[in-house]
């Protein structure tokens, strides 16, 4: 198996099969980055597709400042983000009421991921985008509010609204579990 | 939103994602590869379009400098020398009608006494010889100021015109010496102010006495034009070793489409156009020996190894007739195919794949050289022929899964073992040491006839620009 650092020299060369491998090996988790900001796999397949000819064509200035991987994935989001953002425009966030969330104690280790995939990728447009980059990505909501060009209030009322919603969601798919098990997945 | 920052939550969310994997469809990987593939040809193009413009540009140069060299070395001194006026004839008569219309030589007669509109103004049946210009007519009428000089042991002195320069201004209005604006004439260049021997130049100094010392060693140069000129027809004979780097461009490429359009026919027919319209770059490296015809022309030729580097796409194989090896797809392929095999059996369709080609020849060129420039820095013009003979094609599938086609010449080979080009270009040199002159040479290659063979279906003519860079030791 190649190394971070031959992976990298090939593909700064430009070598095919260098940049082959460089896809095999971060395609799948990839496309879960895709899939989260998408609706569908089609769509997050073209993301996929289009961010990592960024990858190849920016990776001779990549300078090692951070992880290959979280550089690949920032270059995802970016991407998927620059697809989104016609959407953003058609379907401008508002800001919604912030809502008293019940104390609960919610587990999602039985549930698979793919069932976490499907409850984002049902959320309304802008709390899908700004759960993923509060939640997942780790942003705050200040700089949530100037990627996406909205109010630091209008990011946490989507934040607080896909919270509720996926909140129901697990609430419903644990309720399904405990009754039938884990044999949906 | 208390709740929104506890940790639980936003961690659980992060870690179900962690490892989490999908994998993709084929189609991404392909989808990425022929992107990458196309802006490697656009990068290809951008380094083609390069070298043309630079090929161009230089080609432009240097018809641009040889026409401007025709027409100044062109010149003789005589057709310099329009007009002299003799300063030593009374005034009047230098306005004779028929002295005009001489054109050669305009005498007039300036008596600086007689001449009053300078007091002070003293030339005295004197003659200089003074060289105008057109455009400084207008500055050159203006009047000497306080001009006091008085000019002896000067004879047969004279105004010199250029010849298409007639003053008719000057000499109609019988401008005297005094009249004319001398330092005008020295910062405008129509009189250079170098001072002879035996002169010293002071702020006192007159200007018409440097003027009249001037025109006199000016004199001398034009009776003697050959012992001041620079030596430099001394490279009788020389050899030079060169590197070229160009490219070529196929587009003028025509392949005969078949009668039956059957499966096998419409795929070698598409390979065989993306073949041969192919542009590439071209590199050449030689030896070349030369010697000077007379003093304006030369003669070179030499031995060159020329390489043709290009890659097109393919949209098939050709599966070996022993082995179960596959070929890439090619007129050498193609054209290798038996009648009874002429069907699809051997041919397999597949997604399309870039194909990289190299074609070698020697070269054996031919040029004449016209010299327009013989000095430390030289300039000619070339023009010749080129015999190049096909050595060797190699092409092989990107990638390097299929079997590596090298084709030689002989009867199997779809490229004609003899080809003539024609050459045209130029080059700039520099002698640095007694012996050795480096050159620049920006050129273009035109084949006469098509690379490939008449029966082979495909004609192309790649028309190549190149820049080459030659060091050369001169023997004698």
């Amino acid at each position: 198996m190649l190394s971070e650092e031959e992976l990298l020299n090939g593909c700064k060369k430009g070598n095919r099969s260098f940049q082959k491998a460089l896809y095999e090996r971060y395609c799948q988790k990839m496309l879960v980055v895709c899939l989260r900001y998408s609706r569908t796999t089609a769509e997050a397949e073209d993301i996929l597709q289009e961010a990592f000819i960024k990858v190849f064509h920016a990776i001779k200035d990549f300078r090692q400042e951070s992880k290959l991987e979280t550089w690949i994935t920032r270059i995802m989001v970016n991407t998927a983000l620059n697809f989104q953002r016609k959407k953003l425009y058609l379907f401008p966030m508002v800001d919604v009421q912030e809502i008293e969330l019940p104390e609960q104690e919610i587990s999602l280790s039985s549930i698979h991921f793919t069932q976490l995939l499907e409850m984002i990728q049902s959320l309304p447009q802008g709390c899908q985008i700004v759960f993923n980059l509060f939640a997942i990505e780790g942003y705050n909501h200040k700089e949530i509010a100037e990627t996406l060009g909205i109010s630091e209030g209008t990011s946490k009322s989507q934040y607080s609204r896909a919270r509720l919603l996926l909140q129901e969601k697990i609430l419903k798919e644990s309720k399904y579990y405990e009754r039938y098990g884990k044999a949906r997945i | 939103m208390k709740d929104m920052e506890k940790p639980g939550f936003e961690d659980a969310f992060k870690n179900a994602f962690d490892e989490a994997g999908i994998p993709p469809s084929s189609k991404v990987w392909s989808n990425i590869e022929a992107d990458l593939i196309r802006s490697e040809g656009e990068d290809l193009r951008h380094r083609l379009f390069f070298y043309k413009m630079v090929a161009a540009a230089s080609v432009i140069f240097a018809l641009t400098v040889a026409a401007f060299g025709l027409f100044y070395f062109t010149q003789t001194p005589d057709q310099q020398i329009a007009k002299v006026v003799d300063l030593k004839e009374p005034r009047n008569q230098s306005d004779k009608p028929e002295n005009i219309a001489s054109g050669t030589e305009k005498q007039t007669n300036v008596d600086a006494d007689a001449n009053a509109n300078v007091e002070g103004t003293h030339i005295g049946a004197k003659s200089q010889n003074v060289i105008l210009s057109e455009t400084e007519e207008g500055k050159a009428r203006k009047s000497v100021e306080a001009n006091s000089a008085e000019v002896s042991g000067k004879n047969n002195s004279k105004v010199i015109l250029h010849p298409n320069e007639r003053s008719p201004e000057l000499i109609d209005q019988n401008l005297s010496i005094a009249e004319l604006n001398l330092p005008a004439l020295y910062k405008h260049r129509i009189i250079r102010p170098s001072i002879p021997q035996g002169i010293r130049k002071t702020e006192e100094a007159d200007p018409v006495i440097l003027m009249l010392a001037r025109l006199e060693q000016l004199e001398k140069e034009l009776s003697e034009p050959e012992e001041r000129k620079e030596k430099t027809s001394d490279e009788r004979i020389w050899t030079s070793v060169g590197f070229a780097a160009g490219s070529f461009d196929g587009s003028n490429s025509t392949v005969a489409r078949p009668a039956q359009s059957s499966s096998l026919m419409s795929t070698s027919s598409a390979t065989a156009d993306n073949e041969a319209s192919a542009s590439g770059v071209s590199y050449s490296l030689g030896v070349n020996v030369g010697t000077r015809l007379s003093d304006k022309w030369v003669l070179q030729g030499g031995v060159n190894y020329l390489t043709q580097n290009s890659s097109y796409t393919a949209s098939s194989v050709i599966g070996s007739r022993n082995s179960g090896t596959f070929l890439p797809a090619s007129t050498n392929g193609f054209t290798g195919l038996a009648d009874g095999e002429k069907d699809d059996s051997r041919v397999v369709s597949t997604a399309p794949y870039n194909v990289n080609n190299s074609l070698r020849y020697l070269s054996l060129p031919l040029q004449a050289g016209y010299l327009l420039v013989d000095r430390k820095l030289g300039f000619q013009l070339n023009a010749g022929v080129s015999t190049d003979l096909f050595l060797q094609n190699s092409k092989s599938a990107e990638g390097g899964a299929l079997q590596k086609i090298d084709q030689g010449r002989g009867d199997g080979s779809p490229y004609r073992a003899l080809n003539f080009s024609g050459l045209m270009g130029a080059e700039v040199s520099y002698r640095f040491a007694e012996r050795y002159r480096v050159a620049l040479n920006p050129g273009v290659r035109y084949p006469f006839n098509s690379i490939y063979r008449a029966d082979s279906g495909v004609k192309s003519l790649p028309m190549s620009y190149d820049i080459g860079l030659r060091f050369r030791y001169i023997f004698q």
